[in-house]
């Protein structure tokens, strides 16, 4: 018998890996509950237009997770995003950088559904190593 | 799964540390290249426990940490704001004893409060 806790790390883990690595961004609508609440990106189209984003800027951008807690319905990540800048990113023209930034991510979990999101990222370390610093 | 006795105590060993104030030194210590300017750039500073999430023996605290940005940070000249930085922190306490801890800033949201124009 699996724990609440082990069931909804199932799940977000699965998550992070369709819609985050193999950039398949309808399945955001199979795993987010219909009364999602995106903290970070508005909505779940601003979710799904920032994924877009990201990969259009980073085509080979690689999520890795590398911790997890979970209590309850709460799962917090630790990850790792890496990747090369080679399209517009925030207005700035491809630098052929790469990037390996350090990112949380905080989910709840209900019933197999993710219903809320909120991340959170170094970006001051990721424009020090778009800018080749 | 409800908190257990044993959880209990390893979250209150993690809250006593965070707000104990001769802490505070360790608190701003992480491995991010720019953490040695943050007591600099940041003054009047006070913390405070936003959430604490606790499973076996790993206790993860989010904790806000308020400020005024007095000095230069990340090259962003000081605009004397008031700012709320988050820090994410995880421990591992062993029978209410901090074995180890690693901490971490979250800029991103950071970067918006202090930069006039968007990069």
């Amino acid at each position: 018998m699996k724990t609440i806790e082990q069931m909804n790390t199932e799940t977000v883990t699965a998550f992070i890996e369709d819609f985050w690595n193999r950039n398949d961004l309808n399945s955001a609508d199979q795993y987010l509950s219909d009364d999602y609440q995106e903290l970070s990106y508005h909505s779940k189209e601003g979710l799904k237009q920032f994924a877009a984003n990201i990969l259009a800027a980073f085509p080979d951008k690689r999520y890795t997770v590398e911790d997890i807690i979970a209590q309850e319905e709460k799962v917090l990540v630790r990850m790792k995003v890496k990747g090369t800048h080679k399209g517009m990113f925030f207005g700035n023209q491809p630098t052929g950088h790469t990037i390996d930034v350090t990112l949380y991510r905080q989910y709840r979990v209900f019933d197999g559904k993710i219903a809320e999101h909120r991340g959170w990222i170094d970006m001051v370390t990721m424009w020090s190593q778009i800018r080749g610093e | 799964m409800a908190m257990n006795a044993l959880e209990r105590k390893n979250v209150e060993a993690v809250t006593a540390f965070i707000e104990n104030e001769a802490n505070h030194g360790e608190l701003y210590r992480t491995d991010q290249f720019f953490a040695p300017q943050i007591t600099e750039a940041f003054t009047d500073r006070s913390c405070a426990v936003d959430e604490i999430l606790i499973q076996g023996d790993k206790v993860t605290a989010r904790i806000l940490i308020t400020g005024t940005h007095t000095g230069s940070f990340a090259g962003n000249l000081p605009t004397g704001k008031a700012v709320k930085v988050t820090q994410f922190r995880e421990f591992r306490v062993v029978d209410g004893e901090i074995i180890e801890h690693r901490g971490w800033f979250d800029t991103g949201t950071l970067l918006h409060q202090i930069q006039a124009v968007k990069q």
